[in-house]
């Protein structure tokens, strides 16, 4: 899950970054309007939280060009702007969610899960696979109803495959997916991953879950 | 009391006055033709064979009738100036009405003047010049309001989220991190606060009443002292030359926050590498000087200047270096000069360098 944050606030965003990290969430950061188009043109976001004022280019300007490019990625606008004009213009011009500062974080995690599923066209923030469950909204996955303990990289790996079902990602793919764009790993931490994740679906007993297709990369089936 | 009664209202005024001069000039009237037609009468029956009582009785008839038409043309006259002030009066009601409906929730721009008396309508013209300075007051404290509330929710957001996500960080140097960017975040805040609060709190008169001597040098000199202590390496390129013993009659509490705020902004927005130059700048005849801080403002263009003293202005948006800063700063600097009947200017020189102008001290 792909996230952009895009806010002049340095004290917010590092704050905002941490917390979705923890959660799984691979963030990228844009201090200005400028930069947060550079990040658009180079990289597919899931979401991204966008301020409203901010130096060099405004965000309005952003969320027109974003809407104008086709691009699907989701859009939370977080402003202090409180007045109904500044929602319904933001609305208006292709905004999914308006949240107002201070906001409750809980609150702001939870309309961005809901923005993830939009993107995906689902309708419940539970995705399953044979015996295996996993709960977007708690970020649990559960095996027969046990928990099964991931860090927050393989629940955010395991959350891609299964809600691409049938489809192959390569270990780059993967990696931009779970990995923001400042990060110094090399792209082969995914196989490291993808061994101690099917490790530990083996161990609770789901068999041969991730495939490996050769020249492809991997997928669930 | 009849005056009292007569002094409530105008139509009453009006009228007794109207009914005093129409009467006398009636009565005086009266007098006269009244004595011609007496005078006539009697000459018609001077002679042997009169009849003295037909005589009486056409004397007594002309007098009925005199006093008839006074009576008459006395309560016409009446009637006339109750309904024309009446009527004149009308578009006051609407006036009334309109002032009545003023309220801070429902100001209006202005008053109906439509068929007011002209006799009135300066005093009208007054009411809607009042009223359009009150509307513009109100309108100006809603968005003082509205900034500010807008400005509080930043801080009070990267405080509040600090908290939010510093509660599951479980690393102590993490966590220290969180609560120094909190403390910080809540410094901006009431940095935000303490500086609408001195504006607000600059009452001119009560300021203008607590006026005292004060030694610029030794204000400049406390001044930088207390910065020593909280930024050392941006005061040691602070350059002071006021003259010693130049004494003012100024408010040394508001002196000291437009300096402070001139020098954080010289902090803040200048060249971080150039000498930041404080100056008494005195007028060839001595009665006035000016005290003048300069720093280098390379990434300040000639168009900015205007809106140096906007609430809230950090930078015209599209700029490579966008101005940080809360746009406060030289806004308390204008607010403050104004209570203390001062100029602020601002300049920028050839070297490029913003020089701030505090103009109309008066020396001891």
């Amino acid at each position: 899950m792909k996230l952009l944050l895009v806010e002049d606030s340095v004290r917010l965003s590092a704050a905002l970054a941490s917390d979705f990290c923890r959660e799984g969430f691979a963030v990228d950061h844009a201090a200005d309007g400028l930069a947060a188009l550079r990040q658009l043109e180079a990289h597919e976001y899931d979401v991204m939280i966008l301020d409203l004022m901010l130096p060099r280019v405004n965000g309005l300007e952003v969320l027109r060009t974003l809407r104008a490019s086709q691009v699907p990625t989701r859009v939370l606008v977080l402003s202090a702007r409180d007045q109904i004009e500044d929602r319904v213009t933001a609305l208006n011009l292709g905004a999914d969610d308006y949240l107002v500062k201070p906001f409750d974080l809980s609150e702001l995690k939870a309309r961005t899960l809901a923005l993830l599923r939009r993107r995906y066209g689902e309708t419940s923030s539970v995705l399953s696979h044979g015996e295996l469950t996993l709960d977007t909204n708690a970020r649990l996955v559960t095996v027969r109803g046990s928990p099964l303990p991931l860090s927050p990289k393989e629940y955010a790996l395991l959350e891609t495959l299964l809600r691409h079902r049938g489809k192959s990602f390569t270990r780059v793919a993967l990696f931009e997916q779970l990995y923001d764009g400042l990060s110094d790993a090399s792209d082969r931490v995914v196989e490291v991953m993808l061994s101690t994740l099917r490790a530990k679906l083996e161990s609770a007993g789901i068999h041969s879950l991730i495939e490996t297709r050769r020249g492809f990369g991997y997928r669930v089936p | 009391m009849f005056r009292k009664w007569a002094g409530r209202s105008l139509q009453r005024r009006l009228l007794i006055s109207l009914l005093l001069g129409v009467g006398l000039s009636l009565a005086a009237f009266q007098i006269v033709v009244d004595r011609l037609v007496d005078r006539y009468i009697e000459r018609s029956f001077n002679g042997p064979s009169v009849d003295l009582a037909q005589r009486d009785r056409l004397l007594r008839e002309v007098d009925f009738i005199l006093l008839g038409g006074v009576v008459t043309v006395l309560g016409v006259c009446a009637l006339a100036t109750v309904l024309s002030v009446r009527r004149g009066l009308k578009p006051l009601e609407r006036v009334a009405s309109a002032a009545q409906e003023v309220s801070v929730d429902h100001p209006v721009r202005a008053l109906p003047l439509s068929g007011v008396p002209a006799e009135i309508q300066p005093l009208c013209d007054r009411f809607n010049q009042l009223i359009e300075r009150l509307t513009e007051a109100l309108e100006h404290e809603r968005r003082f309001s509205a900034d500010l509330a807008h400005e509080l929710r930043t801080p009070l957001a990267e405080i509040r989220t600090l908290g939010e996500a510093g509660r599951a960080r479980e690393d102590v140097a993490g966590l220290q991190e969180f609560l120094r960017q909190t403390a910080a975040a809540a410094i901006g805040m009431q940095s935000v606060i303490e500086s609408l609060l001195a504006v607000a709190r600059a009452d001119r008169a009560a300021v203008q009443r607590a006026l005292e001597p004060m030694s610029v040098g030794e204000a400049v000199r406390a001044r930088l002292e207390r910065l020593s202590v909280t930024a050392p390496d941006d005061c040691s390129r602070i350059v002071a030359r006021v003259p010693q013993g130049l004494w003012i009659q100024s408010e040394p509490r508001l002196f000291d926050a437009m300096l402070l705020n001139l020098l954080t902004n010289a902090i803040q927005h200048g060249d971080p590498g150039a000498p930041i130059e404080i100056d008494w700048l005195a007028e060839a005849s001595g009665a006035r000087g000016a005290l003048r801080v300069r720093n280098a403002a390379p990434e300040l263009a000639r168009d900015d200047l205007p809106h140096l003293t906007d609430r809230f202005w950090r930078g015209i948006p599209g700029r490579e270096a966008e101005i940080s800063g809360l746009g406060l700063g030289l806004w308390v600097v204008g607010s403050l000069c104004r209570v203390l009947e001062l100029t602020l200017a601002l300049d920028l020189d050839e070297m490029r360098r913003l020089n701030v102008r505090l103009i109309g001290f008066r020396p001891l």
